[in-house]
C-alpha cells in the first residue's frame, strides 16, 4: 500500500504530459464559428467567410446588438485565410459548432476538391456539418442576409433542412461517400437569395441539388422537384408531392406520396445498360379539384393511374436530364449493377460515365391512394 | 487484561473483617468522588452496616422496598442488641434485587462504580453487591437521523440495555445472540456484539470478535471509535461498515447475516459487513410497494451519479469540449459565462467549497441561526454573486443541483466519500477534461473493485458478478421473487 503512492502519484504527473490535454480554453476565450462561406476572388485567392456567435452579455446592454459576427479572411490557401482571419479576431475560432458551410458558385465551379481536404485534414473541424452550394451568388452575400426567425441565421438553415425532411449534418459526410463510390458522382445541397418583389426583401430560400461532375467542379442544378425524385431513388426522403392534371382540362389533383420506397433492377443486354427503376409508395390526397367522387372506386383507380404515368414521366425526365446533361450518375445506379452484376460492373465501371448516360432507364411507379379525405366530390362541386 | 496507562494501585487484594477498615480504604480509593456516597447505617453497637454507591446511577427504590424497611425497624425495635443476622440481611436484600458475595477489592469498587449497591457489615469479610442500576436515561424516541415516512419511529437511545431490548423484541428466538464485551480501560464500555446464529458466518462473527479483542482504547464513547480500529482499510473514504439509529434496519441486517456492534453511551449501531450498493437502500424500500421502490433506488442511482460528476463534466465539456454541447445551449452557456473573470475550474471549486462550507455552518448552528445562514447563502451566493458577474448562473445551478443529489443519498456515511471524490475529479477534468474523468473513474472503480468490508468485497454482487443476488442491488424485486434470493452472507434461502 506505502509503496504503491509514489507510483500512483508519478502516474498522475506523467498524465499532465501527454499532449493534447492542454487544449483547455474557456468559454470567454472562445470565438463559436457556426457556419462559413468561400468564395473565389477574380485573382484566384480564396475569400473565407466566417459567421460567429456573439454572447451577449446577460439581460442588460441593450438588445438591439446583432447575436452574430461575420469576418472575412484572405489566402490563398484555407488555413492561410483562417490565419488572416484570425489576426483580427481576439478570441480563438473555434468550429466545433460549424453546422454549414456555403461554397460560393464560382468557387464551385472552379472545383471544390482543394476545400475538402482542410475541411477532412483540419481536427478543429467537423465532418457533422452541411455543405451548401450558393446558387447564382456568393457566399459572401449570402451569409449577409439576416434571417429574422432564428438568432443566428445559420441555424435558421439547419432548421428548415429538418423540416423539409432531410438529414440535417449529413452532406459532408456523403460527399466523402460518394467521392469513393466509382461512377457516382457528387451532389450537395443549393440554396438561393431570393428578392421578394411583394415584400420587398430579401430572403433565403432551399434551391434543391447541386450536381457536381467527376472532378469535383459544379456540372448544374436540379430544382426542388428534380431533387426529391432523385432522393426518391436513392432512398433519402420520405414524403414527395405530385401533383397531376386530369385529362381534357377537367383539372388537377394534388397527392402527398409517403412511405417511399425504391427499387432499382439492371441488366446489361449486349453491352447496353438496362435499368428500370420499380417505385412504390402510399398517396394521400391533399387537394383534388374535378367534381368526382372518389369514393368509387373506378375513379380512384383512375386517379392513381393518372398519378403514376404522371410519377413516371417526370422521374423519366429528371433521369434523362441528367443523363445528357450533367452525365455524372448521381442515382447510385452504378452501386445496383456493381451488386447486381459484378462481372459487367468490373468491365463498365472504367467508363461508366459514358454508360450511365447511354444506359436505358424505365421507370414503373405503382403508387396506391390510400386516403382521399373526408370527402368524395369537391364540396361545391356535386 | 490490557495494561492500562494510569493503573489503580489497589492497597489490597481482599476486604478484610473490620468494616471502618474497609472503609477508611474506600475512602482513601474515591477520594475527592463526592458522588460516591458512604451510608452507615449503625443500627447497634454490634450492627454496624456500610451501604456504597454512586449517587444519580442506582436506583433508590431499593432503601424503601418495604422489606428493607421492616428490616431495619425490627432492628431498631430489638433496642439496639444483637449482631446482625448476616444470613437473613442477605436474604432480605436477594428478595430486593439479585444479589452476589464478592471479596476482591477490585471487583467491588468496579462494581460501584457500575451502578452497584454494595453493602459492608461489621465482621464479615465480604461484601453484598446488589443490581440496583436506575440510571437517568433518555426514553425511546423517534429517528432524528433517519426518518421514514412509512415504518416504526422508534429509535435507538443511549442505553445499551433499551437498546438490546428494541433488537430482542423483533427477533424473538434464541437465535439471537448479544454477546459482551467491554471495551476501554477507563471507561469500560460495554459493547455487544449481534448476531443470528445459523444466518451469520461462523468465521465472520470470529473475525469480528478477533478485531475487538485487538483494540486497545482508554475510553469508547461512540462506535465510530470502534469503527476506525476494526475496520479493513483505514485509508479509504468509503466507509466499510454503516451506522443506523434505527432498530428494523439492524433486525433486518442481522436476518441478512449481517453482524450488528452495539455501543453502550452511544445511539449509533454499527453494521457489518456492507457493500458498495447499501449506500442506495432505505428503510422505505422494503415497505413500500416494489415498483416505487424500484423507481426511487433508480432515482438515487442517477442523482448519485449527478452528485459525484454534474461539476466536473460542465468543467469538462465548457472548457474542453464545447463541440458535444447543442449550439443553442452553448449560445446561452457562453452568454451566461461572459464577463465572469475565473476559469471553469476555479469557478467550480470556489462554488463548491462554499457550498460545502455553508453546510458545514449550519449543521451546528442553532436552528434560529441556521435559517440565517440559508438566506444569507442563498441570497449572496445565488442572487449577488451572479449579478455582480463574479460567477455565472449556470454554474450556481449546477453547485445546488450537485448538493441536492448528495442529500439524496438515504445513509448519511456514504455520501461523504462521494463529497470528497467530487474534488479531486473536479481538478483532474480542469486539468485534462474527459479523459481525467475517466482516468479519476478509473482510479476510483479500482480501488472499490480492491476493497473489502470483512471479506466481501465491496461491490458485489456486482463485480464478482452474482447473477442470482442482484435481485435487491438494481432493483428491488417484489418480495414474493426476493424470496428465492440467497443470503450473501449464510448461503442459505432466506424469507423476509
Amino acid at each position: 500500500m506505502r509503496s504503491n503512492l509514489p507510483r500512483l502519484l508519478t502516474a498522475i504527473l506523467l498524465l499532465s504530459l501527454l499532449t493534447g490535454c492542454w487544449d483547455r480554453r474557456e468559454l470567454n476565450d472562445r470565438l463559436f464559428e457556426l457556419a462559413s462561406g468561400v468564395d473565389r476572388l477574380e485573382d484566384g485567392k480564396l475569400l473565407l467567410i466566417g459567421q460567429f456567435m456573439v454572447p451577449s452579455t446577460s439581460e442588460e446592454g441593450g438588445g438591439a446588438k446583432k447575436p452574430y459576427l461575420i469576418e472575412t479572411g484572405v489566402g490563398k490557401m484555407v488555413s492561410e485565410c483562417l490565419l488572416d482571419m484570425q489576426l483580427k479576431l481576439s478570441r480563438r475560432i473555434t468550429r466545433g459548432h460549424r453546422n454549414n458551410i456555403y461554397f460560393g458558385e464560382d468557387m464551385a465551379k472552379a472545383g471544390i476538391a482543394d476545400l475538402m481536404d482542410s475541411v477532412t485534414r483540419d481536427p478543429d473541424s467537423r465532418l457533422k456539418s452541411d455543405i451548401w452550394v450558393v446558387k447564382g451568388g456568393t457566399a459572401l452575400e449570402f451569409m449577409q442576409l439576416s434571417y429574422p426567425l432564428e438568432s443566428i441565421p445559420a441555424i435558421g438553415l439547419s432548421k428548415i433542412r429538418h423540416i423539409i425532411g432531410k438529414t440535417t449534418g449529413n452532406s459532408l459526410l456523403e460527399i466523402l461517400v460518394e467521392e469513393n463510390v466509382e461512377g457516382s458522382g457528387p451532389t450537395l445541397p443549393a440554396v438561393e437569395i431570393l428578392y421578394d418583389t411583394k415584400l420587398r426583401k430579401k430572403t433565403l430560400q432551399v434551391y434543391g441539388r447541386a450536381i457536381f461532375n467527376r472532378d469535383q467542379q459544379l456540372a448544374g442544378y436540379l430544382n426542388r422537384m428534380e431533387s426529391v425524385y432523385r432522393l426518391w431513388i436513392t432512398g433519402e426522403t420520405d414524403r414527395i408531392p405530385i401533383t397531376a392534371d386530369l385529362p381534357n382540362g377537367r383539372g388537377s389533383f394534388n397527392t402527398e406520396v409517403t412511405l417511399l420506397h425504391a427499387k432499382t433492377r439492371t441488366a446489361v443486354n449486349a453491352g447496353r445498360v438496362a435499368i428500370d427503376v420499380y417505385l412504390t409508395g402510399s398517396g394521400v390526397i391533399l387537394e383534388s379539384q374535378p367534381a368526382i367522387d372518389l369514393r368509387k372506386p373506378d375513379h380512384l383507380r383512375e386517379f392513381e393511374d393518372i398519378m403514376n404515368r404522371r410519377i413516371e414521366k417526370d422521374q423519366t425526365e429528371v433521369i434523362r436530364k441528367v443523363q445528357r446533361q450533367f452525365k455524372v450518375d448521381v442515382f447510385h445506379f452504378g452501386k445496383a449493377l456493381d451488386r447486381q452484376h459484378p462481372q459487367d460492373w468490373a468491365r463498365l465501371k472504367a467508363h461508366w460515365e459514358q454508360s450511365f448516360s447511354d444506359a436505358e432507364v424505365t421507370v414503373h411507379s405503382r403508387v396506391k391512394i390510400k386516403r382521399i379525405g373526408l370527402q368524395g366530390p369537391p364540396p361545391n362541386k356535386p | 487484561m490490557i495494561p492500562s496507562r494510569n493503573p489503580v494501585s489497589y492497597p489490597r487484594e481482599t476486604i478484610g473483617a473490620h468494616l471502618s477498615e474497609n472503609e477508611a480504604m474506600l475512602r482513601q480509593l474515591f477520594e475527592h468522588c463526592f458522588d460516591v456516597v458512604f451510608q452507615r447505617v449503625d443500627l447497634s453497637e454490634e450492627c454496624l452496616i456500610l451501604m456504597v454507591y454512586v449517587d444519580g446511577l442506582i436506583d433508590k427504590n431499593v432503601f424503601a422496598s418495604p422489606l428493607f424497611q421492616s428490616w431495619v425497624a425490627e432492628k431498631a425495635g430489638a433496642g439496639g442488641k444483637g449482631a446482625v443476622d448476616y444470613p437473613v440481611l442477605k436474604e432480605h436484600f436477594a428478595v430486593v434485587r439479585p444479589i452476589r458475595n464478592e471479596s476482591r477489592v477490585q471487583e467491588i469498587v468496579e462494581s460501584v462504580l457500575r451502578a452497584e449497591l454494595a453493602v459492608f457489615v461489621d465482621g464479615e469479610p465480604e461484601a453484598i453487591l446488589l443490581e440496583t442500576s436506575g440510571m437517568e436515561h433518555r426514553g425511546v424516541e423517534e429517528p432524528a437521523n433517519e426518518v421514514a415516512i412509512r415504518g416504526p419511529r422508534e429509535s435507538f437511545t443511549e442505553t445499551l440495555q433499551i437498546n438490546t431490548s428494541l433488537v430482542r423484541r423483533r427477533i424473538q428466538t434464541p437465535h439471537l445472540k448479544l454477546e459482551p464485551v467491554v471495551l476501554g480501560t477507563f471507561s469500560k464500555t460495554r459493547i455487544v456484539i449481534a448476531y443470528v446464529e445459523g444466518e451469520a458466518r461462523p468465521d465472520l462473527i470470529g473475525l469480528v470478535k478477533q478485531r475487538l479483542a485487538g483494540i486497545q482504547l482508554d475510553v469508547v464513547l461512540e462506535s465510530g471509535y470502534i469503527e476506525e480500529l476494526i475496520e479493513d482499510r483505514t485509508f479509504s473514504p468509503f466507509p466499510q461498515m454503516m451506522n443506523t439509529e434505527r432498530p428494523d434496519i439492524v433486525t433486518a441486517s442481522l436476518m441478512e447475516g449481517r453482524i450488528a456492534i452495539m455501543t453502550d453511551g452511544t445511539p449509533q449501531v454499527l453494521i457489518l459487513p456492507i457493500t458498495f450498493w447499501t449506500a442506495f437502500q432505505a428503510v422505505e424500500d422494503y415497505y413500500e410497494r416494489f415498483i416505487y421502490a424500484t423507481l426511487i433506488r433508480w432515482t438515487r442511482f442517477v442523482l448519485f451519479a449527478i452528485s459525484l460528476y454534474l461539476p466536473s463534466l460542465y468543467v469538462a465539456i465548457t472548457t474542453f469540449h464545447p463541440q458535444l454541447l447543442p449550439t443553442n445551449f452553448l449560445q446561452n452557456i457562453t452568454s451566461a459565462r461572459e464577463g465572469v473573470p475565473f476559469p471553469g475550474v476555479i469557478e467550480a471549486l470556489l462554488m463548491e467549497f462554499l457550498f460545502e462550507g455553508l453546510r458545514e455552518a449550519g449543521v451546528r448552528l442553532p436552528k434560529a441561526v441556521g435559517s440565517a445562514v440559508s438566506i444569507v447563502g442563498a441570497l449572496v451566493i445565488g442572487e449577488a454573486a451572479v449579478k455582480a458577474g463574479i460567477v455565472s448562473a449556470p454554474m450556481v445551478i449546477i453547485v445546488s443541483l450537485t448538493g441536492i443529489a448528495s442529500f439524496a443519498i438515504p445513509r448519511y456515511n456514504m455520501s461523504i466519500p462521494f463529497r470528497i471524490l467530487r474534488f479531486p475529479l473536479l481538478l483532474s477534468s480542469g486539468a485534462l477534461g474527459l479523459f481525467g474523468i475517466a482516468m479519476g473513474t478509473l482510479l476510483i472503480l479500482t480501488h472499490m473493485a480492491r476493497l473489502e468490508s470483512f471479506g466481501v468485497p465491496y461491490l458485489s454482487p456486482i463485480a464478482p458478478f452474482q447473477p442470482d443476488q442482484i435481485k435487491d442491488v438494481l432493483i428491488r424485486a417484489p418480495r414474493r421473487k426476493i424470496n428465492s434470493l440467497k443470503a450473501t452472507l449464510a448461503g442459505r434461502p432466506r424469507r423476509r
